[in-house]
């Protein structure tokens, strides 16, 4: 996340005070939002925005103790409720590591809280799984006992048939590979 | 020896001589042969098909055992399979033979709280390592499980939800577990498959006889065998291989997991751990008391599948401490309700200045932060 | 040295003489050998995928065979036993027959080993890295070979003798017969091993598997020898005792019992214990999760079993055809049970909990069938030139035509061979 954060309006780049220091939010309670329809606050109990956007300085977060951080120093903010999470991230045990696996190299890596989670609605969005196994998928009954039986218990059988030796190439541009 | 008679019997006068050769008997016995040639020819016959490139040629007969191989020979016989791969798939491959690091034993580990089952590391893992598409081999099979049972034997593994993670499963992704004490490479007749230095049991393909030992032995269903030719369309070639990993394979050889060595040995992730949305999956050197894996070991209650064959995997799964709310609404009630004792117990109640770090340090053991210094 | 070359030479003659029935015979052997050939080079083409067998159920019929037929082989002591431990004086001349048979079914075993394979081209390897002592399999290829030789040198050395009408030199076999009874017993010993030292299948892992296998080996194998004897005495003036048949008939009724009795103690202990690693044999036994594919096969070779131990125990089957019938019973009961019913289900289900089933495929039943032609194939020639060897038709003294003269010495009619 870029620090501090900017956004594009009418594609001209803002920054987060450029309209916050003309247009003074006048709810601290954040009861209803003009603007920013587009995010839906689901982070539990944390249910107002000035309680991590710091209400003077929209470029900054606030701590419990009113201390300001950057948004790159976003973990800092989130500890203060995920004690656990925090500490295990710290250790490495929770999220993600990437570039390499060697500790403390230059490639290293380590995602921060709002680089996985989005901070408004920090639970995951569902997936779409991806295919299952589908090749090796034996035994299964078929729907429609067309061939023998005995075709019809195993898929490489069934893929042995598809493929004719005489049309190798037909089978490769059936790949299971999404 | 009397009481052996085998030559007691009956023995008849000797009436004339061998049996002429007889022009009729001559022809007989030859139409008998060159029937039972053409006979032969005939079953012989799908042997036509053989595709020319099946075929081993004469250097990949004679090629050593890996671990007899000179660099001279080795430096062959990649150069022999860049030739074949570049023939088959019309790519040049950057194949070399990478070697295992001083002081490293990789260990995997599987966060069960995280893992929500999109499956997309074995489609990574499938891309990475140039499995055959058609039919389909995949190194990784991911499980989904009930809650209340760690029994495989309840869990699916073709679920199909429009959306995981399904509420009232949790899903368990296994692979090779690269064991310490790993049954494989102990029955494996003619030594195709070892343990590496740096832990990972590994393959060579053209050394595999394909007798399938391995993988009954397996109590973790880690193997893979090409029962057909591999296909794999030549636009989905990974052209970044090694020897011992994702080279293509030969039809009738074993393959599996070997937590991507061509990267891993290079300091790099593997395919599965950079593809993972969640950060379930954990790999690093457990030799390197600071590293991920160690402090997994270290802090999180960890557990192995099936620990009472012996095998000693450097594969481990652990939960989150805490009942993932993601997956729970009740949690998040739970969580409501005890919202003030929750926050005090880590030292950071509304209005702190975040986790009182002396409070985790004095939490945990002396030698965790040993390790940590 | 010419005398043993044109031994050779007159046998491999002498194979290919005989009456019309031993024609019939020897050609549908060789139809099913080239059609078995035919199965394993599209095998060979297509790879293993032209079988039944998946990553989940990785070894099928060829590997059931594979155990049934060393498990013949080793019951070929069954007869040595008495003959050279007991004196049993009406085996003498059988023990032979038996270590003809151990030749071919060894052969045969091999030969299942060598078409499971999915690279056999490479089968040098196992000379260049021969992971011994710690692959099972490794044990396996040199106590098979042994026997193999063995056998040969034991067959060959006394009938080579008969053909010179020579003593045979006590020397020169009877060590070798003994060692061959110990070597039999670790063949199958080492085949059990094989599958019982897998801990990851629990269906296989248990102690009791080395002595079922060879309580139903020493049943079915001596139960073969009946059946192979009642051919010889029926269609060859070569005469075999009636007592020798109720020898093996105690020693089959015998081995049988121990191999039932081995298999209800395997059954109490999975389905009193109830645990988990008994999935295997609730699937053989009662299906699992609908699936029971299996479930017919065993209790049909149980059935068998039964009634063919029931027929052995009777004096019913002191009369040769029932005593045939229980034999054939016998051996397609014990072939289900150690073959579909020992090794598929050790994979059913897989280690992860999938149930995948199977099923022998057209090609591969080809195969399999070839190979038993084949093994059958030798077995008669070699049969074919024993028994004028030992009837003293074929000698290195007389002319080669009096082992030809098939009709009044090879190959009896029936009226002869019943006077």
């Amino acid at each position: 996340m870029a620090d501090p954060p900017h956004i594009a309006i009418d594609g001209v780049p803002q920054n987060c005070n450029g309209c916050h220091q003309i247009f003074q939010s006048n709810s601290p309670a954040g009861a209803t939002l003009n603007y920013h329809q587009e995010i839906r606050l689901q982070h539990g109990l944390n249910n107002r925005c000035v309680n991590c956007h710091d209400s003077q300085n929209r470029e900054r977060l606030t701590l419990r103790d009113g201390a300001t951080v950057s948004f790159a120093e976003t973990p800092q903010l989130c500890a203060q409720c995920h004690g656990t999470v925090y500490r295990d991230w710290e250790r490495g045990t929770h999220g993600k590591t990437l570039g390499s696996w060697i500790t403390n190299s230059d490639a290293q890596r380590r995602l921060s809280c709002t680089e996985c989670h989005n901070p408004h609605s920090p639970k995951y969005e569902p997936y779409r799984p991806l295919p299952g196994p589908n090749t090796l998928r034996m035994g299964e009954q078929l729907a429609s006992p067309v061939h023998g039986a005995r075709e019809g218990q195993s898929p490489l059988q069934r893929w042995l048939r598809d493929v004719d030796p005489k049309h190798h190439n037909h089978a490769t541009t059936d790949g299971g590979h999404p | 020896m009397k009481d052996i008679r085998i030559w007691d019997g009956p023995s008849k006068p000797a009436s004339g001589s061998e049996p002429e050769l007889t022009r009729r008997s001559f022809l007989r016995t030859g139409a008998a042969a060159v029937g039972g040639m053409a006979a032969l020819a005939a079953a012989l016959s799908p042997l036509r098909e053989l595709a020319l490139d099946d075929i081993p040629n004469f250097d990949q007969f004679l090629q050593k055992h890996y671990k007899e191989m000179t660099a001279a020979e080795m430096d062959q016989a990649l150069e022999r399979i860049r030739k074949k791969v570049e023939d088959r798939y019309a790519v040049r491959p950057h194949l070399r033979d990478v070697k295992p690091m001083e002081g490293v034993e990789f260990v995997y580990a599987l966060n069960l709280s995280r893992c929500i089952g999109c499956r997309k590391c074995v489609h990574a893992c499938v891309a990475e390592n140039n499995q055959s598409r058609s039919p389909e081999i995949q190194y990784i099979r991911v499980i989904e499980m009930p809650r209340g049972t760690l029994d495989v034997e309840k869990g699916n593994h073709h679920y199909d939800h429009p959306t995981v993670p399904d509420a009232n499963h949790f899903y368990m992704p296994v692979q090779c577990h690269q064991c310490a004490n790993p049954p494989c490479v102990k029955v494996c007749p003619v030594e195709a498959t070892w343990q590496e230095p740096d832990g990972i049991t590994v393959i060579d393909y053209d050394w595999c006889i394909g007798c399938r030992y391995c993988e009954a032995a397996c109590p973790y269903w880690a193997r893979r065998f090409n029962f057909a030719k591999p296909n794999l369309p030549k636009d989905q070639l990974n052209p970044n291989m090694s020897y011992l990993s994702n080279r293509p394979r030969e039809k009738g050889v074993m393959e599996k997991c070997h937590f991507c060595l061509h990267r891993t040995r290079e300091g790099r992730m593997p395919a599965c751990v950079e593809i993972c949305p969640t950060g379930a999956r954990k790999f690093g050197n457990v030799l390197d008391p600071k590293s991920e894996v160690s402090e997994i070991l270290k802090t999180k209650r960890v557990f192995v599948l099936k620990e009472e064959v012996g095998t000693l995997p450097r594969f481990f799964y652990y939960f989150d401490e805490r009942y993932p709310n993601t997956l729970d609404p009740e949690a998040v009630a739970i969580a409501q309700r005890l919202k003030v004792e929750e926050g005090d117990a880590y030292g950071c109640l509304p209005g702190a200045a975040g986790p009182r770090k002396d409070f985790v340090a004095a939490s945990t053991p002396e030698w965790w932060n040993g390790a940590r210094a | 040295m010419k005398t043993y070359l044109k031994f050779l030479v007159r046998c491999f003659r002498l194979s290919f003489v005989g009456d019309y029935r031993y024609y019939a015979w020897m050609f549908m052997l060789t139809v099913f050998v080239l059609l078995g050939i035919n199965a394993y080079c599209k095998q060979l083409v297509h790879g293993l995928a032209t079988t039944g067998m998946t990553d989940q159920v990785s070894w099928g019929f060829y590997i059931a065979n594979f155990t049934f037929l060393v498990g013949m082989a080793a019951a070929a002591v069954m007869l040595v036993i008495p003959v050279y431990i007991y004196r049993n004086r009406e085996l003498h001349d059988l023990v032979i027959f038996g270590e003809l048979f151990a030749v071919a079914a060894i052969i045969m075993a091999m030969l299942f080993v060598t078409v499971d394979l999915g690279r056999p081209e490479r089968f040098h390897h196992l000379l260049l890295r021969f992971n011994f002592p710690t692959s099972m399999l490794t044990w396996d290829v040199l106590v098979l070979n042994g026997y193999l030789l063995l056998n040969l040198h034991i067959c060959g050395y006394l009938v080579y003798c008969a053909y010179r009408r020579r003593q045979p030199s006590k020397l020169f076999y009877i060590p070798f017969v003994f060692v061959a009874i110990v070597w039999a017993i670790s063949i199958h010993t080492v085949t059990a091993f094989l599958y019982s030292g897998l801990g990851g299948r629990p269906f296989w892992n248990s102690a009791v598997v080395a002595p079922r296998f060879l309580a139903s080996a020493f049943a079915a194998g001596p139960a073969f020898l009946i059946l192979s004897l009642s051919v010889l005495a029926r269609f060859t003036t070569y005469q075999v005792p009636a007592k020798a048949f109720m020898t093996l008939r105690n020693t089959v009724a015998i081995a049988l019992s121990i191999s039932m009795f081995l298999l209800g103690s395997e059954m109490f202990t999975e389905f009193y214990t109830d645990s988990a690693h008994g999935a295997s044999a609730k699937y053989l036994f009662f299906g699992l999760h609908g699936r029971h594919a299996l479930v017919p096969w065993i209790w049909t070779a149980i059935a068998l079993n039964l009634v063919a131990m029931l027929l052995l125990y009777l004096p019913l089957s002191r009369r040769l055809p029932v005593l045939q019938a229980a034999c054939v019973m016998l051996i397609v009961g014990i072939w289900i049970e150690k073959g579909m019913g020992m090794i598929v289900p050790a994979f059913i289900p897989t280690p992860l909990g999938e149930i995948v089933e199977y099923l022998p495929t057209l090609n591969e039943t080809l195969v399999t069938l070839g190979i038993w032609a084949g093994g059958l194939l030798i077995y008669t020639i070699l049969v074919r030139v024993t028994v004028p060897v030992l009837t003293g038709r074929l000698t290195y003294d007389q002319e080669f035509s009096a082992a030809m003269d098939t009709r009044s010495s090879i190959v009896a009619t029936p009226t002869e061979a019943h006077s």
